[in-house]
């Protein structure tokens, strides 16, 4: 076995840019904390008493006894909101040096001037740099963080919030719920087509940072849009955890794309709900990269609720040292002719553990209804472990559902095919793993093909900075 | 007979025990002993997909001894063969040359006394991880002990029947299997009652113990009647170079929850398992196969098919769990169902539990309705849509069902499947 990592155990994104918030809150959820935080955002009361019932749900529930392992998480270890700086910029000359100099060294604002028509940047609790393309804005497309949505478009937020992932669905939805700050807010018009990426990215920066971001999308009837996320934060001895909540509507006849790298450091939690309702003809996708972090428990889903929905989820997961990587999708059919494909890729190395977890539910009035489903693993070496746990739920006589799994090591007979053509071993396994992932960075949108490019090949000859 | 609708403590049990199996050598006494202290503190099963407090398992007068249905008959059949009624062995056959041999064929209460019931009974399945474990440890009425000493190598056919009348409450059943290495043997294992108004608890387990280069084909067909709320659970242990096949038809019972599992623990050890189900009506049906490789080179091949009606509800849970440091194992599975009405349920969890890199681990599920462009064709044929429906199903579950090796079993299956097509 080659001694140098295939895939990168070494994080690139791990240095921190000491303590640059201008307000820190102690350490420890209580209700004064919630209050706080919507103090200070000046919220109308209905989102104080919305995030005030979600803490009672959240101090309920039990956490789940399923996925990774979680007991080394204390709640009360973490610092729940952390506000980086005074104002929001928008130009890149308003956002403080300190932030401005963590976002050069990811490649942010470059990716925004060559690919990008939006990007929103969220540092610990709130976005500090958001900016879209003028012409987006004048067809009525709305790009903002979710903050200054509930300020500037408060019925349109109040119709929709919670209503995809209702504090209740889980523990951390019901977490995120009552402690949320920053996320995306994006609202495409109906019949408008967003032809480039907005794009957000997140990162952390404090030690035992809660990151809860808060993402709302509405595609509305016929409109098209791709939204595009990143995800980093600095290494440190003790953990971090993020808690997404991402919902979606997709209205009828509408598409849209959803695309995630995360990257996170291996110290950070990264315990996600993310959920999209796909109306009548309507299509979403996910396409969900995770790399990095502690315990990734994160099953990106898609309700389809109106006649000829389409759903699809493409997802690659890397863990390495020390990681898991427990992640999937879910695809529910509701309405008929529905249909969805889950695709599947996992590689665990250096002794880390990959669970494919995924459902497929066919719901009594789902006539018609279609899905596939793929899922490969890839064992780099002998220290490391997968699991696949594919449920599928059939309550209708009138549906097609196709399962597929396999766990592999890297073909000794390819292995020896592309050594006898004069590669070294490593570099046979290296255009071994890109060739199995192929099928997900195919899809990616160019700065990430980028950005995974650095991940994954330009990382994998060892030449880590 | 002893009335045991009293009993409430865990005293008034010990003391029902004591009386009922106070005869038995003190090891076994003791583990009953044992177990009825657990069935007092342990809960029912919990089942991620079956529910149980609804089926009222508590109302079921599980301490009741089954009624005697005759007596024992030595009779010879020209095989291996028992019949057990109500748990009593009414019909036993061994034939002389197989006793010349040293084939063991017993009832288990008759096999006490033997120390490879000792050592093996309890040795796979756990009597203390539920209420209904702990129930059968402690009351188990009987069973079948079967041994076949090393280097037999024409196959020992052997036939188990169960049977219940309509009287019995609860069926207690333990079976011990040990093949001695080089061995062949085929057993065939039938369960059916006659149904009643009250319901009849059946817990049945078996547990196989196959020695090295021993090949074991165990198949089983259960026909209950929908007052049964069976739990049957089987489990086998396979040494290097030995082989265990699994032929298991699902067919009966208003609940059933079954499970096969095969520890492959040396190298070169295989198993394969067909479990053919049907669903049909109100019944519920909790399948699980597990394929556990400890050791390297071990191959698994889980196969499962089922046709669902009514308003049946299936879940298969498939596991191939594979042991760091079984290099070399492969481990597949296969899951498909067909669904015949819009009101049954099939649910499959086919996982793949993987701790060693060297490997290779697959599994495929499917489920889908009946093809209706078949139907058309077959229909325009001249064929009613019964005709035509009932040939699908045949067509589906064929591949699976005749490879069932043991021709009559094979043709049981078949029957089976034509009753609860017309059903």
């Amino acid at each position: 076995m080659a001694s140098k990592p295939i895939v990168s155990d070494e994080y690139q994104y791990g240095f921190n840019d000491g303590d640059v918030g201008v307000l820190k809150f102690a350490r420890g959820l209580r209700r004064e904390t919630v209050q706080e935080i919507s103090r200070i955002k000046k919220e109308p009361r209905w989102m104080l008493d919305f995030r005030l019932h979600a803490l009672d749900v959240f101090w309920k529930k039990p956490m789940p006894t399923w996925g990774g392992r979680l007991d080394e998480l204390n709640f009360d270890d973490i610092v729940y909101y952390v506000r980086p700086s005074e104002n929001q910029g928008k130009t890149w000359d308003d956002v403080p040096q300190a932030i401005k100099d963590t976002f050069e060294r990811l490649g942010i604002p470059e990716a925004e001037r060559k690919f990008l028509a939006g990007v929103s940047a969220q540092y610990e609790s709130e976005v500090v740099y958001h900016s879209i393309r003028d012409d987006l804005k004048e067809k009525g497309i709305i790009f903002t963080d979710t903050d200054s949505a509930l300020r500037e478009y408060p019925e349109l937020v109040r119709e929709y919030f919670g209503t995809v992932i209702p504090p209740e669905d889980n523990k951390f939805a019901a977490l995120n719920s009552a402690v949320w700050s920053g996320g995306s807010f994006v609202y495409i018009p109906p019949g408008v087509k967003a032809d480039i990426p907005l794009q957000a990215y997140f990162r952390i920066n404090s030690e035992n940072m809660g990151q809860f971001e808060r993402t709302l999308i509405i595609a509305d009837q016929g409109s098209f849009g791709h939204y595009v996320e990143g995800c980093t934060a600095p290494i440190y001895s003790s953990e971090s955890l993020h808690s997404a909540v991402v919902e979606i509507l997709v209205k009828e006849g509408a598409r849209l794309r959803y695309t995630t790298v995360q990257n996170w450091a291996p110290n950070v939690y990264n315990l996600v709900t993310k959920r999209a309702v796909a109306e009548r003809d309507a299509t979403m996708e996910w396409v969900d990269g995770n790399f990095g972090s502690k315990l990734t428990m994160k099953y990106p889903s898609v309700y389809l609720v109106g006649e000829g929905a389409k759903g699809m989820v493409l997802s690659i997961a890397v863990a390495g040292k020390a990681q898991h990587q427990d992640t999937g999708a879910k695809m529910i059919h509701v309405a008929p002719h529905t249909t969805s494909t889950i695709v599947s890729k996992s590689i665990s190395q250096h002794g880390g553990k990959t669970t494919y977890r995924g459902l497929v539910h066919f719901a009594p009035d789902a006539h018609d209804a279609k899905s596939n489903v793929k899922c490969d693993t890839l064992i780099l070496d002998e220290d490391s472990t997968s699991d696949t746990i594919p449920y599928s739920e059939v309550a209708n006589a009138n549906v097609e559902m196709e399962h597929e799994a396999t766990v592999t090591k890297v073909s000794e007979e390819a292995l020896f095919y592309l050594t006898s053509r004069g590669l070294s071993e490593e570099e046979a396994t290296r255009m071994i793993v890109l060739g199995f992932i192929e099928p997900f960075t195919r899809e990616l949108p160019m700065e990430f093909a980028v950005e995974m490019n650095r991940l994954i090949k330009f990382e994998m000859e060892g030449a880590i900075g | 007979m002893n009335s045991t609708a009293a009993i409430s403590s865990q005293t008034e049990l010990h003391a029902l025990i004591r009386d009922r199996f106070g005869h038995e050598p003190d090891w076994s006494l003791s583990r009953r002993l044992r177990a009825a202290t657990n069935w007092f503190a342990l809960d029912w099963p919990r089942l991620e997909r079956t529910p149980l407090q609804k089926r009222r398992l508590d109302a079921i007068a599980v301490y009741d001894q089954p009624p005697a249905d005759g007596e024992t008959q030595f009779i010879n059949t020209g095989g291996l063969e028992m019949h057990l009624h109500n748990n009593v062995p009414v019909v036993r056959s061994i034939p002389e040359p197989w006793i010349q041999r040293g084939v063991i064929f017993q009832s288990l209460r008759d096999a006490l006394d033997n120390s490879l019931v000792r050592q093996y009974l309890g040795s796979l399945l756990a009597e203390d991880s539920d209420k209904i474990a702990a129930l059968n440890a402690a009351l188990w009425q009987n069973g079948v002990f079967l041994y076949v000493p090393p280097g037999i190598s024409e196959t020992v056919e052997v036939v188990i029947q169960n049977y219940a009348t309509s009287e019995v409450q609860a069926l207690l059943s333990r079976n011990v299997v040990v093949v001695g290495a080089q061995s062949r043997v085929a057993i065939t294992e039938r369960w059916f009652n006659a149904g009643a108004a009250h319901k009849m608890l059946l817990a049945a387990n078996t547990e196989i113990i196959v020695e090295h280069g021993a090949e074991v084909q165990y198949g089983a067909i259960q026909q209950c009647e929908k007052n049964a709320e069976a739990f049957i659970h089987r489990a086998a242990s396979v040494a290097g170079d030995a082989r265990l096949d699994w032929h298991i038809g699902e067919f009966g019972a208003g609940l059933i929850v079954s499970s096969h599992q095969s520890h492959l623990n040396q190298a070169g050890a295989s198993t394969k398992s067909i479990t053919v189900f049907f669903g049909s009506g109100q019944q519920h049906q909790d399948y699980t196969g597990k394929s556990v490789h400890h050791a390297p080179h071990t191959t698994s091949d889980m196969t499962a098919r089922g046709v669902m009606k009514g308003k049946a509800r299936s879940i298969f849970t498939g596991v191939t769990q594979i042991d760091k440091g079984a290099r070399g194992s492969d481990g597949r599975q296969r899951e498909q169902t067909l669904m015949l009405t819009d009101d049954a349920r099939a649910d499959a969890i086919p996982s793949l539990v993987i701790d060693e890199q060297d490997v290779y681990a697959a599994h495929a599920a499917s489920a889908g309705p009946v093809d209706r462009t078949a139907i058309f064709y077959l229909t325009s044929r001249g064929l009613t849509e019964e005709e035509a429906t009932r040939l699908i199903v045949h067509g589906f579950l064929a591949p699976v069902i005749d490879a069932i090796s043991q021709s009559a079993l094979r043709d049981e299956v078949w029957q089976a499947v034509e009753r609860k097509i017309r059903e």
